[in-house]
């Protein structure tokens, strides 16, 4: 066998394994600068290495949805000036609360893999957004799942202890059209988190920042470890999720929105703080899940966003998944007190199932809905609240 | 006899018919036909036309023939309707004419009107039109045109910005305009070229009640579009409406012409030798209050629930604020005793509430509802703004109960603070304020689909003017610093010189709206983490290297914009310190929007501007290149002046300058060297009227701190006859003027023979000897120790006597000085006797010891002599300034906004400073 025939077989082994992977990786070019791409069935997003590994673009593949405005990368070039670069702001990227933030700050691609499992980048920055900081930034897309990992190392490389409050600044929208509600699951009872102002909620509550919320920005505590929005005019609910560790009591959800027409509403999870001693380091971990189906979202368990509404006196469900589901049955409490059961039926990735139960005895009072699955995750709901 | 009477006949219905009005520019024939006398034309002739719209469903309609009438120079139109009588009257105004219009309401109803300006039958070559953004639209077959004055939001001001009141149609060698005059109580406009009727418009909308005289104002206008058409229109605008751009208290207002403090006179105790060596004149105080709206600290207001946590270390002089826990009394007098100390000697302007239009949002609900500004296409609700920790709410301040408030509490302040001033937050328009409130006769009431509005531009300028009217004092009045685009005194740029993408979106429409008023830019300095952000990763001699070329930036774009720099940049970069006297002296001169400037092919010249007008021009160019630039620069003295003089150059330097002049047709040419990153300006020295023949001319400056001596020799041919304008100089005084030796009359006509030396010569109003007398005056001895003592003739004299140890105590903490010289004696004497090693402080009037100034007597003292305290301050602040030169101090780097240690750290340049040229001066 010559290297002919070696070379060849080569190139098709490759090419096999690409037409099969489940997961892609590739690269091309938005605004003239290399962008990575990560694919799988439901998700392609984009990554710029070059403007702080900041995911550029996310598109539902099922539906062809756009879910962040166009990418923007300009270099001016100026006398007596370093070449000047501006990113346009869309996008999700990881800023740091309370410090000045750099858009165009570039980080060193460490590895990129792609196969059946999943694809992965790793990217790392040193002296992340100019402080004495490293950054290493993993980004993960699994097969059949409608989610994008981010993986985030926090190093303090300087002398000195850093306190840092981690910032996912994410900029995307469900219908360029129409601005989107922003659901937040805020924490009542408190008008302050840690020296941060938030606005106070009598309860907690799911606060809906929705068009006729006019102030420029809100901060609301975390009473859930999600933040999430909506728009009637899109079957699509996108979703940020800490998953390595409790949003409450130190972390608060953040919205900023520009007025008039303008469709962009921010919704973004600043994380508690972490004093970060010389040398040591802090990880955690998020997604990005985009549940189709659902009309409203008021939970996420596990691989399932939750939407329930009391409707007369039936219970009326919706689930979706961002992950293939097993078939699983649902205890539901009001309170203490079970109120039904459901059966879920088993849910491939994209899939959303309508379930009703009647509501029953409920015992005196308000209580929430709760609930358990036969695979032993549970949840409560901030709403409905059921009262008698 | 017949014939006589004839002709008095035939005169007296030449003085009755209405003739025309007409500038240097075009021409309003009573047939109401517009002619362009440009020499150079894209259009030739138009109709001018007025319509009307009444009401959301009107449509706009001819006026039709109005009844003319008029004299020489002006013609007055007028119709009349059952609706209304509208009476426009057409003057020249400047090199424009303005349309001024009064319409009284006949009916008893309001009228909502919308009274518009049009040129029809444009016979044209028109390829842009411009409409009054900063942007230009390519004519094609579409009608162009803009409604509304809401331009683009700017994210933190909530609001947007405005387009310059005009419409104009571009062509290559000219364009033609209508608009409408800036600053003028208007909340609507609207602006068209429709290429199919050639047809170009301006209109406003008004809303009149019943019976009711509103007076309004159009121009149209014609400019050649050599130097950019924009800007020629523009700087048509500052010559005829000067007043629009006027300084309170002009040349003499103390606190605008210099620096700003950028909160170094407000978060710290202000230094009084600081400020002055960075020539810090104003301030801007954030905040001087717990509770937005409420800047008097009412005691029912004091405590309340805010938004937010409240602010616990909230800087104000040198001490750190719990605004939550602070008591109203002790906030409110620590207040009263800051204003009083430091006010006026660092002109702290306090910060108004943003300009009166935010109001923390329970006290806006519960007592000020009316007042609330419902326009959600801006920022409408902030749930952290300028307190930091009250939700606050957009709020009216004109005609509203809030209105009456927010004034009654500026006059309360005033009296009670003694305020030189007051600090503008976000004075932009964009916010339509429909409230109550447009019920009442109010300036710049207009309409729309909606309804009533009155934009919140109008009610900031008002405001503006009722902060100058406050205070009848004419050394007194106060001054209003504001950070946007509207009326005022001093402008602030919200954004670093060196955010390039801030100042590319802003510049040049906000930089049109400063016209020749001084100003600021502000914010985090270098920006460095922004502009670098991989800075770290630079080498320290990199990375010096390139600080320097940040601080020339910052210098060229100073120059180019007319607006200042601060501290923030100037520590560690001398380079900065050294160019701010000239960039605040072209500041006073007034920055002008068009540059008739030509340079000679392959010259790059990246920084142009163009300071003051006619006689008292400067031209500014730069060259940010790596290599020295060299070539012709030849300057329109056409566009410089309307009055057909020939302006003479020469380099401005501090010492002395030499410059061949080349008078060729309508210009000044030179032979222009631009040493790479060095600010290059030359100034006029004298105007005269030229011949046909074309000529060179020798100027020479020779330039001394007591003199300034300006030799201009002539190499004409045929001799010519001129008068001949002399410049102001200020701080000085024209002394003598002479032609080959001979004295001539300022103003006189001369004749200039072949070879003629004209010499003009200015004397200091301030110091009578040139510096190096007063630099070897024996402030301190060979040890650096204090050497001297100062004695004043009175209670101010002994008080201004302060300063001399305000200065030497600033040498001596910064080791300028020997570390344990002891303190200046400063003496009272009523009746002191100049004497050798001594500073004389005489103040008062004084008969027989000379005139005021600053002089070093014969037994070698220095004399200072005033008539009153204030021109004493001034006298010393301009000795200390030449004593710099001997007590010299380079600020060095240190922390500050923009700029963290650890970035100065990485350089290598903590407490250190750059090397720096005194490219203003021959002798290096």
């Amino acid at each position: 066998m010559n290297v002919r025939w070696i070379l060849l077989l080569a190139f098709m082994s490759a090419g096999w394994s690409a037409l099969y992977a489940e997961c892609r990786m590739g690269t091309v070019e938005r605004s003239g600068i290399p962008v990575r791409v990560m694919e799988n069935r439901f998700l392609r997003a984009e990554v710029v290495p070059q403007s702080c590994g900041a995911v550029i673009a996310l598109r539902y593949l099922p539906l062809a949805a756009d879910l962040m405005p166009p990418f923007e990368y300009t270099v001016e070039k100026i006398d007596l000036l370093p070449d000047q670069v501006q990113v346009s702001s869309g996008g999700g990227r990881t800023l740091f609360w309370g410090m000045p933030y750099l858009a165009a700050q570039n980080m060193a691609v460490e590895n990129e893999s792609a196969g059946a499992e999943r694809a992965t980048l790793d990217l790392l920055g040193r002296y992340y957004q100019g402080i004495s900081c490293t950054m290493r930034r993993q980004l993960s897309l699994e097969h059949d799942a409608s989610l994008l990992k981010l993986g985030i190392t926090l190093t303090n490389s300087g002398s000195t202890p850093l306190t840092l409050r981690p910032w996912d600044n994410l900029v995307v929208y469900l219908n360029p059209e129409k601005k989107d509600d922003i659901l937040i699951p805020g924490r009542g009872g408190t008008s302050k988190v840690g020296t941060v102002g938030v606005q106070p909620l009598e309860q907690d509550r799911i606060y809906v920042r929705g068009i006729s919320d006019f102030a420029k920005d809100v901060r609301i505590a975390a009473a859930r470890n999600w933040v999430a929005r909506r728009n009637d005019a899109s079957p699509l609910i996108f979703a940020v999720r800490l998953t390595s560790e409790p949003m409450s009591p130190d972390g608060f959800f953040y919205s900023w929105g520009q007025g008039g027409n303008s469709p962009l509403q921010t919704m973004e999870a600043v994380l508690p703080p972490v004093e970060l001693a010389p040398g040591k380091e802090r990880s955690y971990e998020l997604e990005y899940l985009v549940f189709q189906g659902l009309k409203n979202l008021k939970e996420i368990c596990g691989d399932l966003g939750i939407n329930c509404e009391v409707q007369g006196k039936q219970l009326e469900w919706q689930f979706a998944a961002v992950r293939p589901f097993p078939a699983q049955a649902l205890t539901v409490y009001a309170g203490e007190q079970q109120i039904g059961e459901l059966n879920v039926p088993a849910l491939k990735t994209g899939e959303t199932v309508q379930l009703s139960m009647p509501l029953g005895d409920i015992p005196s009072g308000n209580h929430p809905v709760r609930g358990t699955f036969s695979g032993g995750q549970t949840f409560q709901l901030l709403e409905p609240m059921l009262k008698r | 006899m017949l014939k006589i009477f004839a002709l008095i006949g035939l005169c007296s219905l030449a003085l009755l018919c209405p003739a025309g009005v007409q500038t240097t520019q075009l021409q309003v024939n009573d047939d109401l036909t517009v002619r362009n006398l440009g020499a150079n034309r894209s259009w030739d002739s138009a109709l001018l036309q007025f319509y009307m719209t009444l009401g959301p469903k009107g449509a706009a309609t001819p006026m039709g023939r109005p009844e003319i009438s008029g004299t020489d120079g002006q013609l007055k139109l007028q119709w009349k309707t059952p609706e209304y009588r509208w009476q426009v009257t057409l003057t020249p105004q400047g090199r424009m004419i303005q349309a001024a219009s009064e319409l009284t309401n006949l009916t008893g109803n309001e009228l909502w009107i919308e009274p518009e300006i049009r040129l029809e039958n444009v016979k044209n070559e028109f390829r842009q039109f411009w409409d009054g953004f900063g942007h230009m639209s390519a004519i094609k077959q579409d009608i162009l045109k803009r409604t509304g004055i809401k331009g683009e939001v700017e994210k933190h001001v909530g609001a947007s910005t405005m387009p310059f009141p005009v419409s104009g149609a571009v062509g290559e060698k000219d364009v033609l305009f209508v608009g409408g005059v800036p600053f003028d109580p208007v909340s609507y406009t609207a602006g068209s070229w429709d290429p199919a009727k050639n047809a170009l418009t301006y209109s406003i909308r008004l809303v009149v009640a019943p019976k009711q005289t509103v007076s309004f104002r159009h121009v149209l206008g014609r400019a050649g579009s050599d130097y950019g058409a924009q800007e020629a229109v523009v700087q048509q605008y500052y010559e005829a409406y000067p007043e629009c751009w006027a300084v309170i208290m002009g040349q003499d207002n103390p606190y605008v012409w210099g620096a700003h403090g950028q909160y170094i006179s407000w978060w710290k105790v202000p230094d009084p030798e600081v400020s002055r060596r960075l020539d810090v004149t104003l301030e801007w105080t954030y905040c001087p209050y717990k509770r937005s709206g409420d800047m008097l600290g009412r005691e029912e207001y004091w405590d309340y629930k805010a938004h937010s946590p409240f602010r616990s270390n909230k800087a104000e002089i040198g001490k750190t604020i719990d605004m939550g826990t602070i008591g109203r009394e002790e906030y409110n007098q620590r207040r009263k005793e800051i204003f009083h100390r430091y006010g006026r000697r660092y002109g702290l302007m306090f910060y108004n509430t943003v300009a009166g239009t935010w109001c923390e949002l329970d006290l806006a609900r519960s007592k000020y509802p009316d007042a609330i500004t419902h326009d959600k296409d801006v920022m409408y609700i902030l749930n952290v703004w300028s307190t930091h920790h009250d939700r606050e709410i957009r709020v009216f301040p004109m005609g509203t109960s809030f209105g009456e408030v927010f004034e009654s509490d500026m006059k309360e302040l005033v009296k009670e603070l003694d305020l030189p001033g007051f600090a503008l937050d976000c004075a932009y328009g964009g916010a339509f304020y429909r409230g109550p409130a447009v019920e009442k006769d109010l300036p710049g009431r207009a309409w729309d689909d909606q309804g009533k509005f009155i934009d919140q531009n109008v009610a900031i300028n008002r405001e503006v003017d009722f902060i100058h009217n406050m205070v009848k004092d004419p050394k007194r009045r106060l001054t209003a610093f504001i950070n946007g685009y509207l009326k005022g005194d001093y402008v602030m740029v919200e954004t670093p010189l060196l955010n390039t993408g801030k100042m590319k979106r802003w510049m040049p429409l906000l930089r049109w709206y400063i016209g020749p008023r001084p100003g600021c830019s502000h914010g985090h300095g270098f920006l460095l983490n922004e502009v670098i952000p991989d800075w770290r990763n630079w080498t320290p001699e990199d990375l010096r290297e390139q600080m320097v070329k940040l601080s020339d930036f910052v210098i060229l774009n100073q120059f180019k914009y007319g607006i200042g720099s601060s501290y923030l940049t100037q520590y560690g970069n001398p380079q900065e310190l050294y160019a701010l006297t000239e960039a605040h002296e072209l500041m006073r001169a007034g920055w002008q929007a068009e540059i008739p400037m030509v340079l000679e092919d392959g010259m790059r010249v990246p920084y142009r501007a163009r300071y003051g007008r006619g006689v008292n021009t400067y031209f500014y160019l730069a060259n940010s290149g790596a290599d020295d630039v060299k070539g012709n620069v030849r300057f329109d003295n056409s566009a410089l002046d309307g009055n057909g003089l020939t302006m003479l150059f020469v380099r401005k330097m501090r010492d002395k300058a030499e410059a061949s002049n080349l008078l060729s047709g309508n210009f000044t040419q030179l032979a222009a060297e631009l040493p790479s990153r060095v600010p290059v300006v030359y100034e006029a020295v004298a105007g005269i009227r030229k011949p046909a023949e074309d000529f060179s001319c020798e100027v020479r400056a020779d330039k001394q701190l007591n003199e300034q001596r300006y030799r201009i020799q002539f190499n004409n041919r045929q001799a010519f006859s001129t008068p001949v304008t002399a410049r102001d100089i200020r701080g000085f005084e024209l002394a003598r003027m002479t032609l080959n030796g001979a004295n001539v009359a300022p103003g006189a006509t001369v004749e200039i023979k072949p070879g003629s030396v004209l010499e003009i010569t200015y004397r200091s109003t301030v110091f009578r000897n040139p510096a190096a007398d007063i630099l070897a005056f024996p402030f301190t001895d060979a040890g650096k120790q204090i050497s001297f003592n100062v004695q004043a003739n009175t209670d101010d004299g002994y008080e201004l006597a302060r300063r001399f140890n305000d200065y030497f105590d600033f040498c001596r903490k910064n080791k300028v000085i020997d570390a344990k010289s002891k303190p200046v004696e400063l003496k009272k004497i009523a009746n002191p006797t100049p004497a050798a090693g001594t500073v004389t402080l005489m103040i008062g009037e004084m008969t027989g010891s000379g005139p005021d100034g600053v002089s070093v007597s014969p037994e070698g003292g220095i004399i200072i002599k005033a008539a009153d305290a204030e021109s004493a301050d001034r006298m010393i602040t301009a000795l200390f300034k030449v004593m710099d030169q001997r007590y010299e101090y380079v600020f060095p780097f240190s922390y500050v906004m923009g700029l963290k240690p650890e970035m100065i750290q990485h350089f290598q340049m903590w407490n250190k400073a750059f090397p720096y040229k005194k490219y203003f001066e021959v002798k290096q």
